[in-house]
């Protein structure tokens, strides 16, 4: 997603046209992010107003216009987080203690009930689910990539923006969890003549 | 792959791509079907609810004189605690010289001893060894300080609390629990509200405008 300078500082400036201007351009991928993170895309639909909400209240802390998309994925991580640690408190989910922020990550993109997960896509059929089993073998952060780089169509570089972490990162942890995906389904025995 | 990483040239690798690429694409594709919801700008005006509260609004003294009134009792602090480990260090000695008559760690708690001696000598012999031998140590003087109901004065009781105690006279029961540094040693802090109006009321004991301070270069 491309954003104009002039744009973003039209709404660092906070005029209200730019704010609306932003949600329609950003707003899409903000709220498939926030899908993948909480698998509920109505609470998405919600959360992804909060966010920008919560970026226009905050429009002076944004430094470079020219990253105002990795600015406002970074805030809707946060609140996306912050909504999962809060929906765990109450439904009492188990949670991995050895992983950090991840750790609701891990567990909601390792959950199979939800019908609105997007993630279902990778299990439709046996060679499918063998994929999704792949994924769930991943570290959060890895499944978070995987999926920002090929759910939502991300540059690295982006990516590396979002998750405020360096783009060799992005390379070398994504290689792992390609790896470690690529081991898990030889393991499983499946040809990738299968898979294609 | 579009992406800039060097994945190894492997006939699994582009597999495993395709497979994720093909699924990515038939999410975007679904989610591209369901219509984002127009901005909702009413939300917009509404409270900011969900903003994180900043260390402003976490401190109890969120306005410039109370933080004035927080530098007095840091100050304040200070001295106590030097004070106190000054005094702290005159009155207690190495364990080795704190046996008692009768070779126990400590003397009897009640200060029977030194009152029984009505011999002024004896007395004052025995309140020297009464300071020497005592088995409280600092540690258990301060841990009562700022234990006292607000307004009402710190607790103080036990010789090792008398010590906190001299070293600690003439400063004010808010001032003892707000002085930073001093709840490591034990002075818990209290509630918020309780801190907050301890603060307020420190400041109109003191006598303290907001103006005031900043003349005393506090604000």
């Amino acid at each position: 997603v491309e954003v104009e300078r002039s744009l973003a500082e039209a709404f660092v400036r906070g005029e209200r046209a730019a704010l609306g201007e932003l949600y329609e351009r950003v707003g899409p991928l903000t709220r498939n992010y926030l899908w993948m993170l909480t698998r509920d895309p109505e609470l998405a639909d919600d959360l992804v107003q909060e966010v920008f909400c919560m970026a226009f209240r905050d429009r002076q802390k944004l430094r470079d216009p020219e990253r105002v998309v990795p600015w406002i994925l970074r805030i809707a991580r946060s609140i996306g987080y912050t909504e999962l640690r809060r929906r765990h408190r109450r439904q009492e989910i188990t949670f991995d203690d050895d992983e950090e922020s991840g750790s609701a990550l891990s567990n909601i993109l390792a959950d199979d009930s939800p019908q609105s997960n997007p993630f279902e896509l990778l299990a439709n059929d046996e060679r499918g689910l063998h994929l999704r089993q792949a994924m769930d073998q991943l570290r959060p952060k890895e499944r978070e990539l995987v999926a920002m780089i090929y759910f939502l169509d991300m540059k690295q570089r982006e990516a590396a923006e979002a998750l405020d972490i360096t783009v060799g990162s992005v390379g070398t942890t994504l290689r792992r969890a390609l790896e470690k995906m690529k081991a898990h389904l030889e393991q499983a025995g499946l040809s990738w003549e299968e898979l294609q | 792959m579009s992406r800039d990483n060097a994945l190894p040239e492997d006939a699994g690798f582009s597999a495993l791509e395709n497979a994720l690429t093909r699924a990515g694409g038939q999410f975007r594709q679904r989610a591209g079907g369901r219509p984002l919801p127009a901005f909702d700008f009413a939300r917009l005006d509404a409270a900011p609810a969900m903003e994180a509260p900043s260390a402003e609004t976490e401190l109890p003294f969120n306005e410039p004189a109370l933080r004035g009134v927080e530098k007095l009792f840091a100050r304040a602090g200070q001295e106590i605690r030097e004070a106190a480990a000054l005094r702290a260090s005159a009155y207690f000695r190495p364990l080795a010289s704190r046996r008692g008559a009768h070779g126990r760690i400590g003397f009897r708690g009640d200060g029977a001893s030194f009152r029984q001696n009505r011999d002024p000598r004896r007395r004052e012999a025995a309140l020297a060894r009464r300071t020497r031998t005592s088995r409280r140590r600092p540690r258990s003087a301060f841990a009562r300080v700022g234990m006292g109901t607000p307004g009402r004065g710190a607790c103080f009781s036990g010789f090792g609390s008398r010590v906190a105690g001299d070293a600690l006279a003439g400063i004010r029961p808010e001032a003892l629990c707000l002085a930073p540094g001093l709840q490591r040693l034990g002075a818990g802090w209290r509630s918020r509200c309780w801190l907050d109006a301890a603060g307020g009321r420190a400041r109109a004991d003191l006598g303290l405008s907001p103006s005031g301070l900043a003349d005393l270069g506090f604000a």
